[in-house]
């Protein structure tokens, strides 16, 4: 009888006592990373706005190369000329707050993510940023992306806590919607099922429309758009379709008649980029899209505020 | 007989049970950790990189610590297999690829250029923990899902190194589950050795007892 009683004392004792935590077996789960958590986006966006905010302000060139690439990086730039030029005012200091990162699993690098935010704590400005690194020893950069103003986006279907694997039809259904925001952008067309009323959208169709060289030696404007190449789309599956992230790239053309002697030169603050005298131009701007093509209802094009990225006078 | 078979076995296994308490007691300490000790480790390449198959579980915390020679600052971290790979890529290093508590790690070199890693190590975000100065760094990683590497070089990403290191785990509470555990063994060995002294003492000649003579039964009278 005692020998029980102290057995049964030193077995709860043990128990009692706490037992070492028995070190477990890793959970089976896929090969690879995400490429940022939300607490290391979170930390790459503090960097970005405290280098942006000053490269902005002093038009650094060096600055904003280290945090921004491809299409965004080409408008910044572009957008530095133009302000030094025409002697603009800095833009006012902003700040990415609520940041959510979403990415694949890599095994390896270039990795990227895409990162919803709130800008200044204001939920009526959502911005969705694409970011990318080269290599382990690069830093991560923001390639494309934008502020949409209010935007409604879905959830972003994760498989242990990375993106799921957009399908090819997935895909083709991004593809399909950016054609159709493209030719609105070209030629003014709504597309049907689809929803292109976001402001920055018809900016560009109202300055296409109105602001352009409005003179009977110039032709009409030409338009032609398409997916930036220095920046890949971005293709994200939701809970209820697809969210799609790309940087179009629309170019305007207008040419002197060739009944039209002479040479044309630009007036006004785009004269900057393209100064010298010629009888074509071309006005290439960017715009930031995100397009959200649900399994049911109407899709929806968002888009960031469009910017220049370049404008040339050639002889031809 | 089955009984006294029983005894001595207790007795055999309290004895093991007390031994293997007493060892992981010794070897743990109040802090819970298992360390190799500090060893001194040199080489012509670039870095120290624990394999991540070395760590093939999660719930311990891994300790690693690392100081360099003279005046040179050391950097320690622990970082996804992935990022430690491709900032390693093309570039020779020593894996060490099996750990023998407490004593020595099995080095295998990994084959590349001898050459330094650009940018130093202590610039990347990757690292879930790093740290990096001219004294002794050490550095705690709770281990979790991800696969990791440990990594000890030089804060200036350059070769050769020359370190003093030290790998540990951490387990919550095996100091006092050992001695919980040389406790059980001890008791089993006290209760082993008062059950067989009882046994023999049981065993004596008991003193003869004068037995009560049968009563007659009386005829009637």
């Amino acid at each position: 009888m005692r020998i029980r009683v102290l057995a049964v004392a030193l077995s709860g004792s043990l128990l009692a006592g706490g037992c070492a935590a028995v070190p477990q077996a890793r959970p089976e789960l896929p090969d690879g990373k995400v490429a940022a958590t939300n607490e290391q986006a979170t930390r790459f966006f503090n960097r970005y706005d405290e280098t942006n905010n000053t490269a902005n302000a002093e038009r650094d060139v060096q600055a904003i190369t280290t945090i921004e690439a491809g299409p965004a990086l080409e408008a910044s730039l572009t957008g530095y000329e133009l302000a030094t030029a025409n002697n603009a005012e800095p833009p006012e200091a902003y700040f990415h707050t609520d940041v959510s990162a979403y990415s694949p699993r890599f095994t390896e690098y270039p990795m990227w993510f895409v990162a919803t935010a709130q800008i200044n704590n204001d939920p009526n400005r959502t911005a969705v940023l694409a970011v990318m690194r080269e290599s382990a020893s690069a830093e991560w950069v923001v390639e494309q992306g934008g502020t949409l103003g209010e935007a409604d986006l879905p959830d972003i279907r994760l498989e242990d806590g990375a993106i799921a694997e957009a399908t090819g039809e997935q895909q083709g259904r991004v593809a399909a919607l950016l054609e159709d925001a493209y030719s609105y952008l070209a030629g003014g067309d709504a597309p049907a099922g689809a929803d292109v009323g976001a402001e920055s959208l018809s900016s560009y169709r109202d300055w296409a429309e109105n602001s352009t060289i409005q003179l009977e030696e110039v032709t009409a404007p030409e338009i032609t758009c398409s997916t930036d190449s220095q920046a890949e789309v971005r293709v994200l599956p939701t809970t209820d379709g697809v969210l799609g992230v790309a940087t179009g790239r629309c170019v305007l053309s207008q040419t002197l008649r060739d009944d039209v002697p002479g040479e044309m030169t630009l007036g006004g603050e785009l004269s900057a980029l393209a100064p010298e005298p010629g009888r074509s131009v071309e006005f290439v701007s960017s715009h930031p899209l995100v397009v959200h093509a649900p399994d049911d209802g109407e899709a929806v094009v968002y888009a960031g505020g469009w910017r220049w990225a370049d404008v040339t006078i050639s002889a031809a | 007989m089955m009984r006294r078979v029983a005894r001595v076995l207790l007795l055999v296994i309290g004895s093991i049970v007390t031994l293997a308490g007493l060892a992981t007691a010794l070897l743990t300490g109040p802090d819970d950790t298992v360390t190799t000790g500090e060893r001194e480790l040199t080489s012509e390449t670039v870095a120290f990189v624990s394999s991540a198959s070395m760590f093939d579980f999660m719930g311990p915390s891994l300790h690693v610590a690392a100081s360099a020679d003279g005046e040179r600052e050391v950097f320690v971290g622990v970082a996804h297999e992935v990022d430690v790979t491709a900032y390693l890529g093309g570039i020779a290093y020593d894996q060490i690829s099996r750990l023998r508590f407490p004593a020595s790690y099995e080095l295998e070199r990994i084959d590349g250029a001898v050459t330094g890693v650009e940018p130093e190590p202590a610039s990347r975000d990757w690292w879930y923990v790093q740290s990096a100065g001219s004294d002794r760094q050490e550095v705690v990683y709770p281990l979790g899902a991800d696969p990791v590497n440990a990594v000890v070089m030089g804060a200036d990403g350059d070769p050769p190194l020359a370190v003093s290191m030290e790998l540990g785990l951490q387990i919550d509470n095996l100091f006092v589950t050992a001695l919980l555990v040389l406790a059980v063994g001890l008791g089993l060995i006290l209760v082993a050795i008062f059950a067989l002294r009882r046994r023999r003492g049981a065993r004596r000649p008991r003193p003869a007892q004068a037995t009560e003579p049968a009563r007659q039964t009386e005829g009637p009278r």
